[in-house]
């Protein structure tokens, strides 16, 4: 972490800080222009696609890199996930989903990290629009079901996608 | 959980005895086996303990009680033990984990339930070699994230060969987010060392698991 007599580690710490507040707040923007906590999902992973397509360098700190990082990448993963997981148990709160797991705010974490980590990991980042179909599928059927999740195969992608060549 | 590797593994590296240099009658590939499962096991207790980014083939060759010298004999790197490492892991988790949904009774949600209790009875087993593989197996980088798309690819095979058939039509490779969403709840747990016991865990990834196969199939389990 260090080198030329910097303290590399401070330094990624403060991109870390810098990378972190600007995606949350990404996140809590997009998610206040919707109702619905599938909105608010959707709205936060296409939001998470936007920046690993325009941004691969910081999606990937955001989300590669961490773990690689030893104690203090793992240390900034807990961080993020913690932060992530009180803007979820909000979302979740104010929707007042009759029967969701209190497991669910671990699983779409899990999941979300899953996809993103698989992508960002293998430089295949140009395929997260297709997974955010399925991911959706998966994270609505744990609370609503199968039935109520099918709908989000058929829903189109978002304006700024249209245009962009991807697979 | 068969004996071999996962029994051998399950000990600290200073109780697999030294073979007396000299004087026995051992072939060579017994010892030279022996020396590498020896390697393994020092090598997984420290990563585990250290973080494979922090441990140095010097932490290893201690923590494995070994010369030095042997440790080159049987790896060229750091990184060549670990790769090792995870590859003999993976593949006796793929084994415990198919084994145990052949051997099953019952419907799906059964068998499911039955590969995912021998996947944490593996891990159990062997707390150092969990915590090495999954949680400092991302700290690697290519070569283990090409190692881990195959896996996840062996995984969703087993979770889509035993679904149901009568299954709504589901979303294609939705197998293999749910085996993704799988190894980062365990990744979590066994980061925060929470719970101490995995298997505790066996409910909530069934339950997750069952997610894209409807209520039906969740039930099932009782």
């Amino acid at each position: 972490m260090s080198g030329g007599g910097r303290d590399r580690g401070a330094e990624l710490d403060a991109e870390w800080d810098r990378l972190e507040a600007c995606y949350l707040e990404r996140l809590r923007l997009v998610a206040a222009g919707e109702v619905g906590l599938a909105d608010r999902l959707r709205a936060a992973a296409w939001e998470s696609v936007r920046l690993a397509l325009e941004c691969p360098r910081d999606a990937r700190l955001l989300v590669v890199e961490p773990p690689v990082a030893g104690r203090r990448g793992q240390r900034r993963q807990r961080l993020l996930t913690a932060r992530l997981a009180a803007m979820l148990d909000a979302w979740i709160a104010a929707e007042e989903v009759p029967g969701a797991s209190p497991l669910l705010t671990g699983w779409i974490i899990a999941t979300f990290y899953g996809v993103f980590h698989r992508s960002l990991a293998g430089g295949r980042e140009e395929g997260l629009p297709a997974e955010v179909p399925r991911l959706m599928f998966l994270i609505v059927s744990a609370y609503a079901g199968a039935e109520a999740a099918a709908a989000e195969l058929d829903l189109p992608p978002p304006a700024w996608l249209e245009g962009r060549e991807h697979p | 959980m068969s004996g071999g590797y996962s029994g051998l593994m399950s000990r600290p590296a200073r109780a697999v005895s030294r073979v007396r240099p000299g004087g026995h009658r051992l072939r060579p590939e017994v010892v030279k086996h022996h020396q590498r499962q020896r390697i393994l096991a020092g090598a997984a207790a420290a990563i585990a303990a250290q973080g494979y980014r922090a441990v140095s083939v010097a932490d290893i060759v201690k923590s494995a009680a070994i010369a030095r010298a042997r440790f080159y004999e049987n790896f060229g790197s750091k990184e060549d033990c670990f790769l090792a490492l995870y590859d003999d892991a993976t593949e006796a988790a793929l084994a415990e984990v198919s084994g145990a949904c052949a051997a099953a009774d019952g419907p799906f949600p059964e068998r499911l339930r039955a590969g995912l209790k021998a996947l944490l009875a593996f891990l159990d087993a062997d707390p150092a070699l969990a915590r090495a593989v999954v949680v400092e197996g991302p700290a690697v980088g290519p070569p283990v994230n090409e190692r881990f798309e195959s896996l996840v690819a062996d995984l969703a095979a087993l979770l889509r060969q035993g679904r149901p058939e009568d299954t709504a039509e589901l979303p294609d490779k939705i197998e293999e987010i749910v085996v993704g969403g799988i190894y980062w709840l365990l990744y979590y747990a066994l980061l925060e060392k929470r719970p101490k016991r995995i298997e505790k865990m066996l409910p909530q990834l069934v339950e997750f698991a069952l997610i894209p196969f409807g209520s039906e199939a969740g039930a099932a389990t009782g």
